[in-house]
């Protein structure tokens, strides 16, 4: 008798007992095969798979470390400067001394509570600003480890410390420079910046009180720098590039906002942010596409990919495009994945999406024939083509078509796939044809629809699937054979 | 004093601020010539060696000014990038820059 944790009754042609019979005296393929239905993996593991194959790097420090130095030139030129406010110190009543350490502060809490980054480097990199640097200045850069701000010259232009999103950016381009290091001209160079302006948006939106989501944020990077004899409204527009100002002194905003508009040019290091208006478009247009909070699914698709070691540093927007869409569909599904497809493609980029290979930790719940209920096995899908786990076998998979066949019997499920979902139907020795699904490791809230319900019919989060093809259609499709 | 003065980069591109400041200090009112010429004077300007910065590796939004001064028999063309740490050089840099919006404010 097989030693069983979890009994589930299984209603099915063939009554355990003559399960068990065959288990016995059966051919070896027939014993196993009967083993293996008999068999019940202990109820769905609860342990939490942390999906390493997808995230980025977890911090290499267990705490956060958020330390943060603001230093003032004095309007000199030369930095650091001199201290005036370290990490936990009370506000100095400086505006851009606090407002730097503020905003410091808002990017690092970006980072850490939903991306897990632990600052710039990811292990508790120390954040340095200097404020007042020089007379009239009117800019803010990143010299590769440091923030500097100017105070603008206060005819065109404010302090730079003004605007929260400024500093996110700024900040952003340390954190590139540990990923991908995006080189900093031409396509590359506009990725770069447009990266920036990215987080530089979730931060404003994610340190507004309350936090903004994806339709209530303006999209603008840099609102709040110009004075009133601006013609104006920020540096740049993520919503609509090519519109944030049109001014006598400053010109009229140069960026496109889709590829047949590219600027080419010698100027800003081949239109570093002149161009990022490209791919700034796609980020507001997939975040607004998929609503909630821009950092939940667009931010994460983009955070992904800057730290994907596919991601060079000389980095085309083709090539950044497709690695969105690729971790798009690793990361959700294929919902987002086209989502993330359309949003390029409105910005004149084509992306064809390549159904991403079933990997990592899934449950198999099956049924045999006209069953109640289900059992569970937990299987762990490897890269070449095997899976392992409660049971072992072999998968193929041509787009969302996946199939699976096991070691120990004959059994053949075939079906669809799709994100953190896959089901399908079931073909054994002809008689004993039933249905399964598969679940994504700690996926919750998955309904297994109960005899009578069609095979491939699935309520998940209230989403239901069309039924499949019969199974020996889709085995033969496969394996180009009769099984 | 001629000056050619191109200022590029920075973390907001303005087209109207990428083109060339060109002054001849002798066609400026007097007390802006004279103030122009007082900084290119403090800035030892005609005793630096001509030179190209460049930028520190990871660098961004930093500007780039390049200054092209001729006056007299001398000329001399320097290109220096963000942080400038000399403050007279800085204060130059400033003014130039400062001349370049006036200019387009008519």
């Amino acid at each position: 008798m097989h030693p069983h944790q979890h009994r589930h009754s299984i209603f099915c042609i063939l009554p355990p007992h003559m399960l068990e019979e065959i288990a016995r005296s059966g051919g070896p393929e027939h014993r196993e095969w009967a083993l293996q239905t008999l068999a019940v993996d202990s109820t769905m593991r609860s342990e939490r798979v942390t999906e390493q194959l997808l995230r980025v790097p977890t911090a290499s420090l267990a705490t956060p470390h958020k330390e943060r130095f603001i230093y003032t030139a004095n309007h000199a030129s030369t930095l650091p400067g001199a201290l005036v406010r370290s990490e936990a110190q009370a506000a100095t009543g400086d505006a851009a001394t606090d407002e730097a350490y503020d905003g410091f502060g808002a990017t690092f809490d970006l980072y850490w509570s939903i991306f897990q980054r632990n600052s710039i480097d990811n292990a508790g990199l120390n954040l340095i600003g200097t404020v007042h640097y020089g007379q009239n200045y009117d800019n803010a850069f990143w010299n590769g480890s440091q923030m500097v701000f100017g105070d603008g010259d206060g005819t065109y232009f404010n302090r730079f410390t003004a605007s929260i999103d400024v500093i996110g950016h700024e900040l952003t381009h340390g954190v590139t420079g540990h990923q991908a290091n995006l080189v900093y001209h031409d396509q590359p160079g506009a990725l770069n910046e447009s990266v920036s302006d990215v987080f530089g948006s979730l931060v404003k939106q994610y340190a507004h009180a309350p936090q903004q989501t994806a339709a209530q944020a303006d999209w603008l990077i840099g609102e709040g720098l110009f004075t009133t004899a601006v013609n104006g409204v920020a540096l740049r527009s993520m919503k609509a590039p090519g519109t944030a100002y049109d001014d006598k002194v400053l010109g009229k905003d140069p960026q496109p906002a889709h590829m047949s508009h590219y600027v080419t040019t010698t100027s800003d290091n081949g239109g570093v942010h002149i161009n990022s208006g490209i791919p700034n478009h796609a980020f507001y247009l997939l975040a607004v596409a998929l609503g909630g909070h821009a950092w939940e699914k667009a931010g994460l698709i983009w955070y992904t990919t800057l730290c994907d070691p596919r991601l060079s540093s000389n980095a085309q927007f083709q090539d950044f495009a497709n690695l969105t869409v690729d971790n798009a569909g690793r990361l959700f599904g294929a919902a987002e994945q086209q989502a993330t497809i359309d949003a390029w493609q409105q910005v004149g980029i084509t992306v064809t999406a390549t159904q991403p290979k079933i990997s990592g930790n899934w449950v198999l719940h099956y049924s045999w024939g006209p069953t109640q209920t289900y059992s569970q096995v937990g299987l762990s899908f490897n890269s070449n083509g095997t899976f392992a786990g409660g049971a072992t076998g072999k998968w193929q998979q041509q787009d969302g078509t996946v199939l699976l066949s096991f070691d120990g019997g004959p059994a053949k499920y075939a079906g669809t796939v799709d994100g953190n979902i896959g089901s399908g139907a079931m073909s054994t020795f002809g008689a004993l044809d039933g249905c399964w699904y598969l679940s994504k490791q700690g996926m919750v809230g998955l309904t297994l629809s109960s005899a009578g319900g069609a095979p491939g019919t699935i309520d998940a989060a209230g989403t239901e699937h069309p039924e499949h093809p019969a199974a020996n259609d889709r085995v033969a499709e496969l394996v180009g054979a009769p099984s | 004093m001629r000056i050619r003065f191109q200022s590029d980069g920075g973390v907001g591109y303005f087209p109207g601020l990428d083109g060339p400041v060109i002054v001849d200090t002798a066609h400026l009112p007097p007390e802006e010539g004279a103030r122009l010429e007082r900084l290119v004077g403090a800035a030892d300007f005609f005793s630096r060696p001509e030179a190209a910065d460049v930028p520190a590796p990871g660098a961004a939004d930093l500007r780039r000014s390049t200054i092209a001064i001729e006056d007299g028999g001398r000329s001399r063309t320097l290109e220096v990038i963000d942080p400038v740490e000399d403050s007279a050089l800085h204060a130059l840099i400033d003014a130039l820059r400062e001349a370049g919006k006036a200019a387009r404010n008519h």
